[in-house]
């Protein structure tokens, strides 16, 4: 079934396994091309670092400007007109821009991004590359980006990751000694979570997510060992810390609710061989209120029905792709809704069946509705008897239409000391005052 | 991070969008259209995602659907898909119209995107505009102007205009559902029926479809300069008494603008005089507060060429000198375009204002000053731009009028107009605010 571009299903070349092939399957990623990707990340991670989009002028269309969004002039164009594409000067653009970068920008690593038109005349980037960067002494990375084909958003990240991972390890030198502190992949686990982990004797190095300065990344080499919230969203760098540099990856839950921010310092607590008593002494004074907080709501929220909202985000955000989407969804559980997954995308049978190996692997066993479209979206929350939404907030038109109150995903803070927050934020959905 | 003469061949523009978001800027302002994008997954991101911040009046989520062209259907097939894909959209989204555009890379293999549209129209039973090339095209302006012209395209002209003097008014620059987009519509239509006349379909105003094909009522058209077209061509393509003028922005200009209108449209020429002078003489003496306070500042002007010359002409009206102005387009006529618009109403660019045309974003970071400027130093007193990317620049400490797409951080939730005599009043007091840092 033809549709707006959400649920065609292909092979991916970098995954094998059975769970990678469901994973990929179940479609609970929106998907994007890998130069919109990069560009995305580039552009909000500050650095010394230029970015050169190799195609035609409508491919730097994927930038995002604005005083929100630092760092675009870091981009450059290779602009192909057709007479360049026709002629096949596309790699003597490329040096040209790459020797004006080099000579009047001097950034210290340009990393440069092919499109579909570069793929499509069959421009070998590398070569490129490798010769700019022996003329100038600059580094310069080259990476495919065509569009056209089956990219996740996990791909991009783990991608993304690698290349900084690269851009900041100096391999001529001697590794950097370890820090003896954690490295937070892809999240942040907010100031009250970081302030524990200093007290309990995990500190935290740096927490490496989407717009983390590229200073901050280079505390990734020296780090005694990296949080991760799903090491199947980074399964390159895993691979990459673990077995190029010996160090350790820890798979944690995200710390939100009270039920994440337990397990997330059980993780740590077992994983980093913290003593658990002492470490339980400092952490219970935190977790008690929290509790208390939640009982409190359970008398008002327990049995409410929640539309928890799956495959639909696409903002790079690894706390939203982590877990299948599912990061969440113990937020609303532990306060007592029952949750319906309303996930995006087709309903085919070998998509629902990934879903549900994707999903009870997770040890998610909430029934599953799906909708085709994004202007489906609010007759199936009514259809479903949603008393709440929890989706990406450009369905907030389509639930509020339906009449059904709603909570856009990732503003649920995180730690102990925001439950309550968190808690006051879904009352106010809800409509009730505070 | 840079140094001087880097070639602006390889910069990023402060606008590095083309046609491709430009048309799906149009079909967002036709209320009931939706933009199918031939193309792979990626080009969505040229579209939707630039307006997330800028319109919160409209989700735009649900106007955009596209093909996600595999390589294998690039190389054997494509039409097929995208025939598949836009029965498939009109089913679940029963648009009354559809704007189909294809990305520079599939264009380049020879793609024919207007016989699929006509093929495609033949299947879903609404209008299909075929926007060939426009992916390719300079700037978003290009493709904003390739959907109106295709809709004017599809008009029958041949039918009569209704009784009684109605005009159309083509090309205007509608950006997002918010409040000033419909003040400035509405002061438009309260200054046309000063003159008896009824301003009917506004192309593009957020009207459906429908509205807008039903634009052979009018006896006469009105261009303006996002349209793209000369008076010769639009009074050809409409068989109607046809002008383009000048953004009414700012008394003259306005003025103007209710000139050309009441020409076009044979209104009694002391009735236009009657009406210009009893509002231009409401506006006056309200501005005449205004210049108190602005006149002898300085203005910096970073904008499409039309903005740019309404605004230079708004500053003339205030006492505001304008040593810089920016012209952020590549198709809407550069520094000649500029001198045609302030022409219209006898006004020529001032020797002492120095002109950029379609700078580098590298460019435009470099002359807002340093960073944070001592007291006094900046180097203008007040600025007028979109959202563009200046964070870390000088720029960000220059007071600013936020204007134009895209405008992130300046929404509407007031009918405050831009345009018409009531406009340049409402503009007026905008760059008191940003003078004062109160709002």
């Amino acid at each position: 079934m033809p549709t707006d571009g959400i649920d065609k299903v292909e092979a991916h070349p970098h995954l094998g396994s059975k769970e990678q092939a469901q994973r990929i399957a179940a479609r609970l990623d929106q998907v994007m091309c890998t130069l919109e990707g990069m560009a995305t990340l580039f552009a909000q991670t500050p650095g010394d670092f230029a970015v050169v989009v190799h195609g035609d002028r409508d491919c730097l269309g994927v930038v995002v400007q604005g005083m929100a969004y630092p760092g675009t002039e870091r981009f450059f164009g290779t602009q192909l007109g057709e007479p360049d594409a026709v002629a096949g000067h596309g790699a003597t653009r490329l040096g040209e821009c790459l020797r004006a970068i080099c000579q009047h920008v001097r950034p210290r690593v340009v990393f440069v991004i092919g499109t579909c038109l570069s793929a499509l005349l069959g421009e070998d980037l590398e070569p490129v590359a490798r010769q700019l960067g022996r003329e100038t002494g600059v580094r310069v990375v080259a990476l495919e980006g065509a569009g056209m084909g089956f990219v996740s958003q996990a791909e991009i990240l783990d991608r993304h990751a690698c290349l900084l991972l690269d851009s900041v390890e100096d391999s001529k030198r001697e590794a950097p000694r370890p820090s003896g502190q954690l490295c937070a992949v892809g999240f942040d686990p907010g100031p009250e979570v970081r302030r524990l982990m200093s007290v309990i004797g995990a500190p935290l190095s740096a927490a490496l997510h989407v717009g983390a300065p590229l200073s901050d990344w280079a505390r990734l080499p020296s780090a005694r060992g990296h949080l991760l919230l799903d090491e199947a969203l980074y399964p390159q760098l895993a691979s990459a810390l673990r077995e190029r540099r010996g160090q350790e990856t820890i798979e944690a839950p995200f710390p939100v609710g009270c039920g994440g921010t337990r397990g997330f310092f059980d993780s740590l607590i077992q994983r980093c061989g913290l003593n658990s008593d002492e470490a339980g002494a400092i952490i219970g004074p935190e977790e008690g209120p929290a509790l208390e907080a939640v009982e409190v709501a359970r008398r008002r929220l327990a049995g409410l029905r929640i539309g928890f909202n799956l495959g639909s985000k696409k903002n790079l955000d690894s706390r939203t792709l982590a877990r299948a989407g599912l990061v969440d969804l113990q937020v609303f559980e532990e306060l007592g809704f029952e949750p319906v997954l309303l996930v995006q995308g087709d309903d085919s049978p070998s998509r629902m069946d990934a879903l549900e190996g994707i999903l009870g692997g997770y040890g998610c066993g909430a029934p599953v509705r799906v909708f085709s479209d994004t202007v489906f979206f609010g007759a199936l929350c009514r259809a479903e008897g949603c008393e709440l939404v929890y989706a990406s907030d450009h369905l907030r038109e389509e639930a509020e239409a339906a009449g059904i109150p709603f909570l856009p995903i990732g503003v649920l803070e995180p730690g102990w000391g925001r439950v309550r927050a968190n808690i006051g934020r879904i009352l106010s959905a809800l409509g009730e005052a505070q | 991070m840079s140094d001087s003469g880097f070639p602006g061949e390889f910069a990023i523009p402060p606008l590095a969008h083309t046609g491709l978001f430009g048309a799906f800027l149009g079909c967002h302002a036709i209320s009931d259209a939706i933009q199918v994008l031939h193309t792979g997954v990626g080009c969505k991101g040229k579209t939707q995602v630039h307006l997330v911040e800028h319109d919160l009046g409209r989700e735009a989520h649900a106007k955009v659907g596209w093909t996600e062209l595999t390589e294998a259907e690039w190389i054997q097939a494509p039409l097929v898909r995208l025939r598949e894909a836009a029965r498939e959209l009109c089913r679940r989204r029963r648009p009354g119209g559809i704007v189909l555009t294809t990305s520079t890379a599939v264009e380049y293999t020879g793609v024919d995107l207007e016989a699929a549209a006509e093929a495609v129209e033949g299947e879903v039973g609404v209008p299909v505009l075929a926007l060939p090339g426009v992916a390719s095209s300079p700037d978003l302006y290009s493709g904003y102007s390739a959907v109106v012209r295709a809709l004017l395209g599809r008009v029958d002209w041949s039918r009569p205009p209704a009784e009684g003097l109605e005009a159309a008014l083509a090309g205007y620059f509608f950006h997002r559902y918010e409040h000033e987009q419909a003040a400035n519509l509405a002061e438009l239509r309260r200054l046309a029926e000063g003159l008896g006349v009824n301003l009917g379909p506004v192309l593009l105003s957020g009207e459906p479809m429908e509205a807008l094909l039903a634009a052979h009522h009018a006896s006469a058209v009105l261009g303006l300069p996002y349209l793209g077209l000369d008076d010769a061509a639009l009074g050809r393509l409409t068989m109607r008494p046809a002008g383009v003028v000048g953004l009414p922005l700012g008394l003259r200009a306005t003025t103007r603008w209710l000139q050309a209108l009441g020409g076009l449209l044979g209104v009694e020429p002391e009735r236009v005089r009657r009406l210009i002078e009893r509002e231009e003489g409401r506006a006056s003496s309200r501005l005449g507060l205004a210049r108190r306070v602005l006149s002898g500042r300085s203005l910096a002007i970073i904008a499409d060429t039309p903005l740019v010359a309404g605004f230079m002409l708004l500053a003339q009206e205030l006492g505001l000198t304008c040593p810089l102005v920016a012209l952020l387009d590549r198709s809407l006529g550069g520094e000649e375009g500029l001198r045609a618009l302030l022409d219209q109403v006898g006004a020529r660019i001032p020797v002492t204002t120095k002109v950029l045309v379609a700078p580098s974003l590298l460019e435009l970071r470099d002359l807002g000053g340093p960073l944070e400027p001592r007291a006094g130093a900046a180097p203008f007193d007040l600025v007028v731009r979109p959202d563009l990317g200046l964070a870390g620049t000088g720029w960000a400490s220059i007071p600013t009028v936020e204007v134009g797409f895209p405008a992130r951080r300046k929404h509407f939730v007031f009918p405050l107009p831009e345009l018409g005599y009531a406009g340049a009043v409402a503009l007026a007091g905008r760059l008191m605010d940003a003078l004062f840092e109160a709002h």
